[in-house]
């Protein structure tokens, strides 16, 4: 082409080495140790696995063996800027925040996906993914573009549509030999020392409760209670004491007018949120929860009651009034709120203030009463494991307060009905039919079943009633080791999936759903074995091109796992 | 928008956004009102929510001299020429990376209040007496901000040693406790399976001997490292203890209840099958769970919940960190207040050399050293693809459109090739969008020169003003584009002139009504994609595709 006689042209044509050879070509003087791709991170590049996290709101990245990740980003509207686009830095752009609100619902702008697929664009995703990738690795991860191998930490419930997209984007803009996909409720009871666990993960579109049983996740129920409705309660709150007028043209639903839009920005909305909210302790119940755990701390017992007694007097000293600067109003301004008006919007949004339980559909139930209910749906041996093992996770679990206010409203909702009282007709037929529970281990894979209504999930042999050798392994153990905690209300921090994902891949443990780049790209989701049909039967599997490397029999057929 | 700047914006052919893929020397002919029509599906839409992702400003992009293509961050490849740190310049070492992370580990600290960089200072007695000034100040030291004054003297840290900050800092909590290290906790864990005569996995760096031995507390509440650090020693032992015949790794295919394989069930639940259950079921040998701090098991603390809520009842919202803060801290779960933060250790950068992904060939490489910001090699586009800006025609005119006013604008190519080129553009009648307005390019084909040497270029100058002027211009003297015609042409740069007809911004007579609503940011920007194809001969090959994609404003 353009070889002619520019000198440009020329020197770099010149030193330009054939296409086979390293660029230590004579013209091109190296260090010793960067030759093409044998400079000194190789060997990390072969041994480390990366970890990666997908959320609504958040990607996580970091190396194996990492306790936190290296990198934590968000998918907000600076994150999709076109390069070289610098006019965040501009003066006054922050004042012009009102142009830059996008879609059509509060906080749109700032998710990766919705649980609600329609209308996705799911191309739109694959570059989040891509972009916020890339910048993991260059900017916080400091490697190379050599594949890596990465383990893909997903939420258990994830549409395979956007399964899709995410390794699609995973496998061609990134090369690594294999992708591990390994589900973030598991992966938190890991990260918390537990075998089982109830895992509330309270995120950004929805609660989602998991029960882990010995790993396995044997229940999912989910409320649209998350920290986007405890963002548009806080939304409202401030947006009143703004200007209470601008509540009034209110949008479609759920949503908010244009005025309202306008008066306060999402992200300081957010600011306040993370910031200032805060959760009531609520009722005591009798028993105080507190004294369930293993290291009751009188100092602690003291400082908890002197704070109830402040607050209960409710005079200015426990309830002053808090300044905040909003900047994104116009004109900036002041608020100033009681300090217990900060508790207000979780009281609505997660608590269901304001609301009977009997007038809130199955989806819409405030997150004690879900604990309440995922508990009372497990079988009794489950249950009391679980219920001595409640891990709070996702965004919403920040807030001050809301383990502990959780915990109580649980403790009260056992106290008042205990676990035989029927609440419910679904859980009735659970009980009342012993053949349902039977054949339900047999057949995993026929569908859902009526009886656990709320579950998107084919719960995975989920309950052998039949007497159970690991039962017996576990008394047996119990002599040994002391006594497995359970039947009373318990909280356990996780490290989180993250921290699970790392950790389970420092013990050099294969996941089952190991999906290899080459079968990806050849054979993409269809190429994936249903759930089950992987056993032992690798016979029967058909020769895919993948099937030569591999030396393992087993991988020539791979399964999607959980998301197939 | 008084200062507005038109610009332009190059999309990288490597990705699928709405186009369909076009591969290298594929014709497309130049538009007629009538193709337009059908291919309106196929134009690229700027206004796309994607196009963002693919765009870019020709200076950030590379050129493969063999696939004849520009290159984008997508699709090169980057290889690590260096690592360093931005506040000291110091090279790190590749093992270091790996060993410490990717912070630097000397002295180097960002505020953790307003992120400026943090300086070393001391606070003890200054010297006194005869030569005091030859003296080193003594400690304690501090980090300090010069912009907002803030000192880690507020979250209660001091340092002994003016130097090597990372390592005292990693020894200390906020407030000033000493932290128990992981050395220390290694040496209480040894001890302990010691004394339970139970197998252990030695760890990785054997402990030191003469290390004062610590009782650590099964009800400690634990930092993320330190609880990560008794997680995965107590997964170890477990393994271990489950199944010796594999002590130190998986054995494979061994779904043993309480093996290894036991933690691989995990896995199994992905499988939605019951065969890990069926075979674990002759196995025996329980893996337990972690049962105190020792292990890794904590109990949720409400008390620190408590705490946290008096506090930001008593000192209100100045003294919360803010999200921006906590952004830039390593570990930021359960900080809440400003005390809490901590100084940022500074994120290291790398120097990185370029490949194509296609070919492997190497596109850009920097010097290797961490103080010079010279490359190598740096193939970059703005020597390989005719440069494309736009002006409106009238210079008096203001950059403001009105709309339904037809307005010209002068969309110059200049060729930094040393040859001549061909050039064709085709846009689609109407911008992309809600707001379409109206396009027509009024010359779609033209030759621009070749590029010549500088001194060249200096000898002919005189000439060349001469020449600028196109007959449509010289004979009417007046400014008058025509169809067909080049508007202006130099030595390697040739104008084009673009008529744009803008639409209205009033978005409520719409005719869709999901359209209607408020004028979002940049929407008042006209955005004209561009289909750039340039072709050239040397040596009787090459030809060269681009899209290429306009701004202008008003
Ligand atoms: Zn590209
Ligand atoms: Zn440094
Ligand atoms: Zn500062
Ligand atoms: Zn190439």
């Amino acid at each position: 082409m353009s070889s002619a006689n520019g000198p440009a042209h020329r020197s770099v044509a010149n030193i330009r080495s054939p296409p086979t050879a390293h660029p230590g070509s004579p013209h091109t003087p190296l260090r010793t140790i960067s030759s093409a791709f044998g400079s000194p991170s190789a060997l990390r590049a072969e041994e480390d696995y990366v970890v990666i996290e997908l959320g609504a709101r958040y990607f996580r990245a970091g190396f194996a063996g990492d306790a936190v990740p290296k990198a934590v980003l968000d998918y907000g509207p600076e994150q999709r800027r076109r390069a070289g686009d610098y006019r965040k830095w501009n003066m006054g752009y922050e004042k012009d925040w009102r142009k830059r609100i996008q879609g059509k619902e509060w906080g749109e702008a700032y998710e990766l996906w919705r649980p609600d697929l329609r209308g996705l664009d799911l191309g739109l995703i694959g570059d989040k993914v891509d972009r916020a990738f890339r910048e993991a690795f260059t900017k916080y991860l400091l490697t190379d573009s050599r594949p890596r191998r990465l383990i893909l930490i997903l939420p258990s419930v994830l549409p395979l549509p956007l399964v899709s997209t995410v390794l699609d984007t995973l496998f061609t803009n990134y090369q690594p030999p294999t992708v591990s996909l390994m589900s973030a409720p598991a992966l938190t009871t890991v990260a918390a020392g537990l075998r089982s666990a109830l895992v509330v993960d309270i995120g950004w579109s929805e609660t989602v409760i998991s029960s882990i049983y010995e790993y396995r996740e044997v229940q999912c129920t989910r409320s649209v209670r998350g920290t986007k409705m405890l963002g548009e309660e806080m939304f409202t709150m401030l947006v009143e004491a703004v200007d209470p007028t601008s509540l009034q043209e209110r949008g479609d639903e759920r949503g908010f007018g244009e005025k309202a839009r306008n008066t306060l920005s999402f992200e300081e909305c957010e600011e306040i949120l993370v910031r200032m909210a805060w959760c009531k302790p609520g009722k005591k119940p009798e028993q105080p929860v507190a004294s369930f755990g293993l290291t009751p701390v009188k100092e602690e017992d003291e400082l908890r009651s002197s704070m109830r007694t402040m607050n209960i007097s409710g005079d200015e000293a426990a309830d002053p009034q808090i300044s905040i600067p909003l900047r994104s109003t116009n004109p900036r301004q002041t608020l100033k709120l009681p300090f217990s008006k900060l508790a207000e919007p979780c009281e609505i949004a997660l608590l269901g203030k304001g609301n009977l339980p009997q007038h809130l559909d199955d989806e819409e139930l405030p997150i004690h009463l879900l604990v309440y209910r995922s508990l009372l749906k497990l079988p009794l041996d489950v249950r009391s494991i679980c219920m001595s093992r409640i891990i709070f996770v996702g965004g919403g679990s920040n807030l001050p307060g809301l383990k502990a206010r959780i915990l109580n409203e649980v403790a009260a909702l056992i106290e008042q009905r205990g676990w035989d009282i029927v609440q419910g007709k679904a859980v009735d037929q659970f009980r009342n039919n012993p053949k349902l529970q039977r054949t339900r281990s047999r057949q995993a894979d026929e569908g859902p079943m009526e009886v656990l209504r709320d579950s998107n999930l084919v719960p995975p042999g989920l309950l052998d009633q039949e007497p159970d050798p690991i039962e017996d392994d576990l008394r047996r153990e119990a002599k040994k080791d002391p006594p497995v905690v359970s039947g009373n209300l318990r909280a356990i921090d996780s490290l989180g999936a993250w921290a699970g994902g790392s950790l389970l891949s420092q013990m050099k443990i294969p996941a089952v759903s190991i999906i290899d780049r080459d079968q990806w790209i050849q054979q993409g989701p269809s190429g994936a074995s249903r759930a089950g049909e992987i056993t032992g039967t690798t016979q029967r599997q058909s020769m895919g091109p993948g099937a030569f490397k591999s030396a393992a029999g087993d991988r020539s057929s791979w399964t999607l796992g959980l998301w197939g | 928008m008084a200062s507005f700047k038109p610009y332009t914006y190059f999309q990288c052919p490597c990705t699928d956004t709405n186009l369909p893929p076009r591969r290298l020397g594929e014709s497309r002919p130049p538009s007629s009102s009538s193709e337009t029509e059908q291919e309106d599906d196929r134009t690229f839409d700027p206004r796309a929510p994607r196009a963002n992702f693919s765009l870019y400003p020709l200076e950030h992009l590379l050129y493969c001299e063999d696939c004849h293509q520009i290159r984008c961050p997508r699709c090169v490849l980057d290889e690590i020429v260096t690592w360093y740190c931005p506040n000291c310049l110091f090279e790190v070492p590749s093992g270091v990376i790996k060993s410490e992370g990717n912070r630097c580990t000397r002295s180097c600290f960002q505020c953790p209040i307003c992120i400026a960089p943090l300086s070393v200072s001391s606070i003890g007695a200054p010297p006194e007496g005869l030569g005091a000034e030859y003296v080193q100040p003594s400690g304690p030291y501090v980090l300090n901000c010069a912009y907002c004054m803030w000192s880690s003297k507020e979250i209660g840290i001091q340092f002994e040693k003016p130097n090597g900050i990372y390592a005292q800092l990693s020894k200390v909590k906020n407030g000033g406790t000493p932290v128990i290290t992981p050395k220390e906790r290694r040496k209480d864990r040894e001890e302990r399976s010691r004394d339970a005569s139970v197998p252990m996995v030695m760890e990785e760096g054997i402990s030191e001997e003469g290390e004062e031995s610590v009782n650590l507390d099964a009800h400690e509440d634990l930092d993320a490292e330190s609880q990560f650090a008794n997680l995965k020693a107590f997964y170890q032992s477990q393994l271990a203890e489950a199944s010796p015949a594999s002590a130190l790794g998986f054995t494979g295919g061994d779904y043993g209840y309480g093996s290894p394989g036991a933690l691989s069930r995990i896995m199994g639940l992905y499988t939605g099958s019951n065969f890990a259950d069926k075979r674990s079921k002759s196995k025996t040998g329980t893996m337990r769970e972690a049962q105190d701090a020792l292990e890794g098991l904590q109990l949720c603390n409400t008390a620190s919940d408590e705490e946290t809520i008096a506090r930001l009842r008593n000192e209100g919202y100045e003294n919360t960190a803010s999200v921006a803060q906590l952004k830039e801290q390593t570990h930021p779960a359960h900080i809440h207040s400003v005390d809490d933060l901590r100084p940022i250790a500074y994120l290291l950068r790398t120097k990185r050399s370029k490949r194509c992904k296609t070919c492997r060939h190497i596109l850009s490489k920097p010097e290797s050293k961490v103080q010079t910001t010279r490359f190598r090699i740096r193939l970059v586009a703005p020597s390989y693809i005719p440069s494309i800006s736009i002006r409106p025609l009238a210079t008096s005119q203001n950059f403001l459109l009105t709309p339904f006013k037809p307005t010209q604008f002068v969309l110059t190519f200049k060729n930094p090739l040393f040859d001549r080129v061909k050039v064709s553009i085709a846009t689609p009648g109407t911008t992309p969008g809600r707001f379409e307005s109206r396009v027509t390019v009024l010359c779609p084909q033209f030759e621009v020169g070749a590029n010549t040497d500088a001194w060249e270029e200096a000898l002919r100058e005189g000439a060349e003003r001469e020449k600028r002027r196109t007959k449509a211009e010289a004979s009417e003297g007046q400014l008058q584009a025509e169809a067909g015609k080049v508007w202006e042409r130099g030595r390697n740069w040739v104008s084009v002139v673009v008529e744009v007809v803008p639409t209205s911004l009033r978005a409520d007579v719409l005719m869709k009504e999901e359209d209607r609503g408020p004028v979002r940011e940049d929407e008042d920007v006209v955005e004209i994609p561009v289909f750039v194809r340039v072709e050239w001969e040397a040596e009787g090959q090459g030809d060269d595709t681009v899209v290429g994609e306009g701004g202008e404003g008003g």
